[in-house]
């Protein structure tokens, strides 16, 4: 497989989420490990490396109880990679179920 | 340990990054842990979901390092990149490391075999001037029993100068070449390692 697409899956899940609200970051490591197994751990890194690389800005807001949280908001740069990575995952996914269900050989 | 010990051992193995941003980087763990904490996980759970902090701090670092070679390629961020990732158990020294350094040993090699047809070449195309201003081939006595002698010994002289230094022009460029690819592939060799251990 495509090692930048292997790389991409991640980036896509955080870019993913964060194109339907903004999180803050514990939230969008609930978010992505309820569904698949990361190291939470090292979401931290990438999130600095795609805020590095322009995809998200941050802003901080109140919480109910505790010190105020910091929120992860795309910026268009972001949006744009989010729409490439998704369509670049659905023609593998479609890709990938054609030839599982065989439809190739029949 | 708790929340704090592991803030702590975090801060100290970011010793080292700008100030700014190494408060950043414990701002998002402590945030983590109060959210984590208040959403009823427990202090151990956390701690083992989060992974070691030198562990963690190394990930920052080889980030880092990783992400100036590229801005600014040159074989010193190059050679820190490497060096991070050694850290980090992902340069695997003896199967890696060993051959990697070999190749480093060839282009150098490559190097010095460009440099000096380079001089040769402009060494003879020197002497063939003189000797044409001259009127001696002094410095070359060994041609002349082979029958070249006067206009032609110059002219071929001046030639082969001209043909070796060309020679090896190109293969300083092949060579220059070679590196950016070299650099290329030892970036991408590191980055694939960062996504293998990042998805264990």
């Amino acid at each position: 497989m495509n090692i930048q697409f292997k790389k991409g899956v991640l980036e896509l899940c955080v870019l993913s989420i964060l194109s339907h609200r903004d999180c803050y970051g514990y939230e969008l490591v609930q978010e992505i490990s309820k569904n698949i197994t990361i190291s939470e751990g090292t979401i931290y890194p990438l999130l600095r490396r795609l805020m590095d690389d322009g995809m998200f800005t941050t802003y901080l807001k109140e919480s109910s109880e505790g010190p105020p949280r910091k929120y992860y908001t795309l910026t268009a740069r972001g949006r744009q990679e989010q729409a490439a990575l998704a369509a670049e995952w659905r023609r593998f996914v479609t890709g990938v179920n054609l030839i599982v269900e065989g439809e190739h050989g029949e | 340990m708790n929340k704090q010990t592991y803030l702590t051992q975090l801060k100290s193995a970011l010793s080292g990054m700008p100030e700014a941003e190494r408060n950043d980087i414990l701002y998002d763990y402590e945030e983590h842990f109060d959210a984590a904490l208040e959403s009823g996980e427990t202090e151990e759970a956390i701690l083992e979901q989060l992974g070691r902090p030198e562990v963690v701090a190394k990930q920052f670092r080889l980030s880092k390092v990783i992400q100036r070679a590229e801005e600014k390629p040159s074989s010193v961020n190059l050679f820190r990149a490497v060096l991070a990732s050694i850290g980090l158990g992902l340069f695997n020294i003896i199967f890696i490391l060993g051959p990697y350094l070999a190749l480093v040993g060839i282009l150098v090699a490559v190097y010095a075999v460009a440099v000096s047809l380079i001089v040769a070449g402009i060494g003879l195309v020197f002497g063939g001037v003189v000797a044409a201003v001259t009127g001696s081939v002094a410095f070359a006595p060994a041609l002349i029993p082979a029958g070249i002698v006067g206009g032609t010994l110059i002219v071929a002289i001046l030639g082969a100068g001209v043909a070796l230094a060309a020679l090896g022009g190109l293969i300083f460029l092949a060579a220059i070449k070679l590196t950016q690819l070299f650099y290329q592939v030892t970036l991408k060799y590191l980055k694939l390692n960062v996504k293998i251990i990042k998805q264990n």
